[in-house]
């Protein structure tokens, strides 16, 4: 029992010694990176405007799928042999383009709102409106057309609302 | 040119060693990078020692030690206008912490039976020479996670059993038995090194 004391007290009387570790080189610069990471001014746009944001953007949406588009199409495609799928793949690489755009701008505002925006951008990629069969190629044409106008305006409009936001 | 370099080194020096703990906490205050990573500078090792004295382990001491002061940086509850008490606790937390991340570990408490380890009190002889330093380190590096994190929560951190029963989610008497019996592997472990020196 006397050396279990003598043990204990050796180790209490030494005790900086015997667990004086240091970290390794190289951790402050990697404390300063980490630091600098949690001061990077994340852009937070003021809340009623996001509400108005997120509220424009869920009008188009629903405008979208409640205005659906019959012949409005004024575009110059007249012959009746218009590659549909062609027309649609076009279309399709504008509407990804503008999306992605419109997820850059998204990247500075609150997470909150980004989600919601990002759940009606999700609903305008969803390709559910079907052509009826019964229609000509040039009037499927029109219809296609107009569709993708539609969501690519919508995200336009929600783009300058997001421009005017940063500045 | 070198002239003026080492000059400015040793006004930065100077300039840093110039803040006290109440002006690096009015700077904390005001978000000031410089002073907080001297409030960083002032706590590091201390918090570091806390995290490897569990661990053993110098990333993720780093790792832990580095978060602790993050959070104290980010969350002014946890500032304390004294010295003394702000390294408390950061060194608390971060023991705390690296006993949190020992203890998803499978093989955490996973203690020798008792016949298995010589009963401390037959024994006789003393210690002619106590043994270095660096023995009894190595001597504690080669403990059971388990016994080596008593030992330490009682010794290094001065904690009672039981606020080491309380943290680990143990009993106090499985405490007490596992903390004797960490000195006694621990003697046993410098006995026989220095039989064979």
């Amino acid at each position: 029992m006397h050396t279990m004391k003598n043990i204990e007290k050796k180790i209490s009387e030494n005790i900086n010694e015997i667990f004086d570790s240091k970290p390794e080189s190289g951790h402050r610069e990697r404390f300063a990176a980490k630091l600098s990471a949690k001061r990077k001014p994340k852009y937070m746009l003021s809340k009623p405007y996001l509400k108005y944001v997120v509220a424009a953007a869920a009008i188009a949406v629903i405008a979208f799928f409640v205005f659906k588009p019959e012949k409005t199409y004024d575009g110059n495609i007249a012959s009746a042999d218009i590659n549909i799928a062609e027309v649609k793949q076009y279309y399709a690489m504008q509407l990804n383009d503008e999306i992605d755009a419109t997820k850059e701008l998204l990247q500075n505002i609150d997470e909150q709102y980004r989600n919601e925006i990002l759940g009606d951008i999700k609903l305008m990629e969803l390709d559910e409106n079907k052509i009826p069969n019964a229609l000509d190629n040039e009037r499927k044409a029109a219809l296609i057309v107009s569709i993708y106008r539609r969501k690519i305006e919508s995200l336009q409009n929600l783009q300058s609302n997001l421009l005017a936001c940063n500045k | 040119m070198h002239q003026n370099g080492f000059c400015c080194v040793i006004y930065i020096r100077t300039a840093m060693s110039m803040n006290s703990y109440k002006e690096i906490l009015t700077g904390l205050k005001k978000n000031d990078c410089r002073l907080q990573m001297q409030f960083y500078d002032m706590f590091a090792e201390t918090t570091y020692q806390g995290a490897f004295a569990v661990l053993g382990n110098g990333s993720e001491a780093e790792e832990i030690m580095q978060d602790t002061v993050l959070k104290a940086l980010t969350r002014t509850s946890l500032i304390n206008e004294d010295e003394t008490q702000m390294r408390k606790i950061l060194r608390r937390i971060a023991v705390n912490a690296a006993i949190d991340v020992m203890r998803k570990r499978k093989s955490y408490f996973h203690f020798e039976d008792i016949e298995n380890i010589a009963d401390c009190t037959d024994e006789d002889s003393i210690y002619e020479n106590m043994p270095a330093v660096a023995n009894i380190r190595q001597a504690i590096d080669s403990l059971a996670l388990g016994y080596r994190t008593i030992l330490i929560l009682r010794l290094f951190e001065n904690m009672n059993f039981e606020e080491i029963a309380k943290r680990l989610k143990l009993s106090q008497s499985s405490v007490r038995s596992q903390y004797s019996r960490a000195l006694s592997k621990l003697r046993n472990h410098l006995r026989n090194n220095m039989n064979k020196d």
